[in-house]
This record gives structure tokens, C-alpha cells and sequence, in this order.
């Protein structure tokens, strides 16, 4: 006569509760799967802003205090064609503008890492084309890189780093 | 010898308790993600390009993403919503957890400067000083 053993059942039990979890983990993998195909992988350009500091005093714009690189884009704003990037008295145009910036503010990084940069951006610049301007100043490895803003205007009370 | 005796009357005995488990860990994960989903909605933009964009997995967790479409308009969780809206959100959440909080805009490459630039103020004004821009990799 065959006794049934408790430890066998034991066994066959472990086994189907097993499969459930196997089961479970293969319906979770398809679902990551699925969900990210189709996904663009997305960076981040980070930039610190100082807040706060609404009542700053005014930098005249033909006053340049000594010791910052401004970098004013100046472009039509209808397309990236016309945009030109100006720094310390030279210009930078062309579809290879923003290699040509990285190159040059290299060189004033190597002289001079600590130097704030400033961005001075027209209205009508594409963001795309200022944060070309961004990087290529964080290419040439500043430290210090803002942005200026102008408070003359009603929506625009306050800055981030930097008044015309 | 004794041999132990069948108990018939129990029949097939089911343990719902895994079973109930999983399922409840299903429909939180679920509802978790789905909330994720919509705080985060990704409007297609067209996002510029950078080669010092950094990786968002070293991004904080509690953050306001803010797209900003190509028809200039500004969208948070799928939702349209204007300048002032999201200075509110930006004040409510100043108190809560200032130093950690990050402000991710999600700009479309042709938008102009213009657009963008009050937002950041808004940022600056509320004392956000961690600001990010999506960006795709060169």
C-alpha cells in the first residue's frame, strides 16, 4: 500500500507557486518592453540661477564691467540662418558658429577659468540656438555661465544673473 | 502500522494569499505609474540638440516639467496653462521643499528666446535656482 508523503506534496506545491511568479515577471517585463519602445532618451542641460535677487542694480549696456565674457546672439528670429554670436569684439557666423565659440572660449577658459560668462540673447533668438551657446560654454568647461535678461521690459521683472 | 487516513472532505485547497498579494502590488504599481505618466506628459516637441546634456536619471525626483510647444504655448502635465499659473505652483512649492526642487523646461528648438525667458525669471523670483533644460544628445 502506498502512503502518500506529505514532503512530495510539499514540493508540487512550491512548483506552482513558482510558475504564478514566473508568470507575473514575464507579464512586467512585455509591459517595460512595450512601454519603452517608442521612447526618446532625453538629456538635461542644467543651469543654476540665483534667485531671488530682484532689485539688483542695473549694468549699463555700454559698461561692461571687466572680468565677464558677454556673449550677445543677435539673430532675426524666423529661422538659424542670420543668427550671429559676438564676444569680446569678434564675431562668429556661419553653420559652424557654435564650434568656433567652444574653440575660442576654450582659450579664454584656459586663461581664465573663473570668469563668468554671460549670455546675452535676443528676444527672437530660437532657444535652440542659445542653448548652442550654452553648451559650447560649458564645452569650453566655465564655471560660472548665466544669463541676461531685460528688465525694461513689463514681463520681464526680474533676472537670473545678469541686467543689460 | 498506521497509515494515515485521507481527508476526503477538503478537497483542492487553494492559497488566494500570494495570488491577492500580487494583485494589489499590480494596481499600485499601476496607478503609481499612470500618475507618473500624467505629471509628466510629453508633448512632442522638437528639443535641441547639446553635447553636455546630462544623463536625467541624476536629476531630482521632485521637479515641475514645463513643455513649451513650438505654437509658444506652456504645458504642464498635459495641460495648457499660463505664466501665472505656474508662478503659483512655483510659490506653493517654495515653502515645501525649495533646496531640492528643479524646474525642467522641455523647450521646442524654434521657440524664441522670448518665451522661455519669463520662466526662468518666474524661477528666479520664487527662489528656484535649479533649472534644466531637455535637451537630446548630439
Amino acid at each position: 500500500m502506498r502512503i502518500p508523503s506529505s514532503h512530495h506534496n510539499r514540493r508540487r506545491d512550491d512548483g506552482t507557486a513558482m510558475t504564478s511568479m514566473i508568470d507575473v515577471v514575464f507579464l512586467l517585463l512585455i509591459f517595460f518592453v512595450c512601454a519603452s519602445v517608442g521612447q526618446v532618451h532625453e538629456n538635461l542641460l542644467p543651469t543654476k540661477l540665483s534667485g531671488g535677487s530682484v532689485t539688483a542694480a542695473e549694468v549699463a549696456a555700454t559698461e561692461r564691467p571687466l572680468g565677464e565674457a558677454w556673449v550677445r546672439l543677435i539673430g532675426p528670429g524666423d529661422g538659424t540662418s542670420g543668427i550671429r554670436v559676438e564676444v569680446e569684439g569678434r564675431t562668429f557666423a556661419g553653420p559652424e558658429r557654435y564650434r568656433e565659440l567652444a574653440q575660442f572660449l576654450g582659450s579664454l577658459a584656459a586663461a581664465a577659468p573663473d570668469l563668468p560668462v554671460i549670455l546675452d540673447i535676443d528676444p527672437e533668438v530660437p532657444l535652440g540656438e542659445a542653448l548652442a551657446a550654452y553648451d559650447a560654454a560649458r564645452v569650453a568647461d566655465f564655471d560660472a555661465i548665466h544669463f541676461a535678461i531685460d528688465i525694461t521690459k513689463p514681463d520681464r521683472r526680474s533676472g537670473s544673473a545678469a541686467r543689460r | 502500522m498506521k497509515v494515515p487516513a485521507r481527508i476526503r472532505e477538503q478537497g483542492i485547497s487553494l492559497n488566494l494569499t500570494p495570488l491577492i498579494d500580487i494583485v494589489f502590488l499590480l494596481v499600485i504599481f499601476f496607478l503609481v505609474a499612470s500618475h507618473v505618466a500624467r505629471t509628466e506628459s510629453t508633448e512632442p516637441v522638437d528639443l535641441p540638440v547639446a553635447t553636455r546634456g546630462e544623463n536625467q536619471a541624476t536629476s531630482s525626483p521632485d521637479r515641475l516639467v514645463v513643455t513649451v510647444t513650438a505654437d509658444h504655448l506652456l504645458h504642464v502635465a498635459g495641460r495648457v496653462v499660463t505664466l501665472d499659473a505656474i508662478r503659483s505652483v512655483l510659490d506653493a512649492t517654495r515653502e515645501d521643499a525649495m533646496g531640492s526642487f528643479e524646474v525642467r523646461i522641455r523647450g521646442d528648438r524654434l521657440v524664441p528666446f522670448h518665451v522661455v525667458e519669463p520662466l526662468m525669471i518666474a524661477c528666479a523670483e520664487a527662489g528656484v535656482t535649479r533649472v534644466g533644460y531637455a535637451v537630446l544628445p548630439h
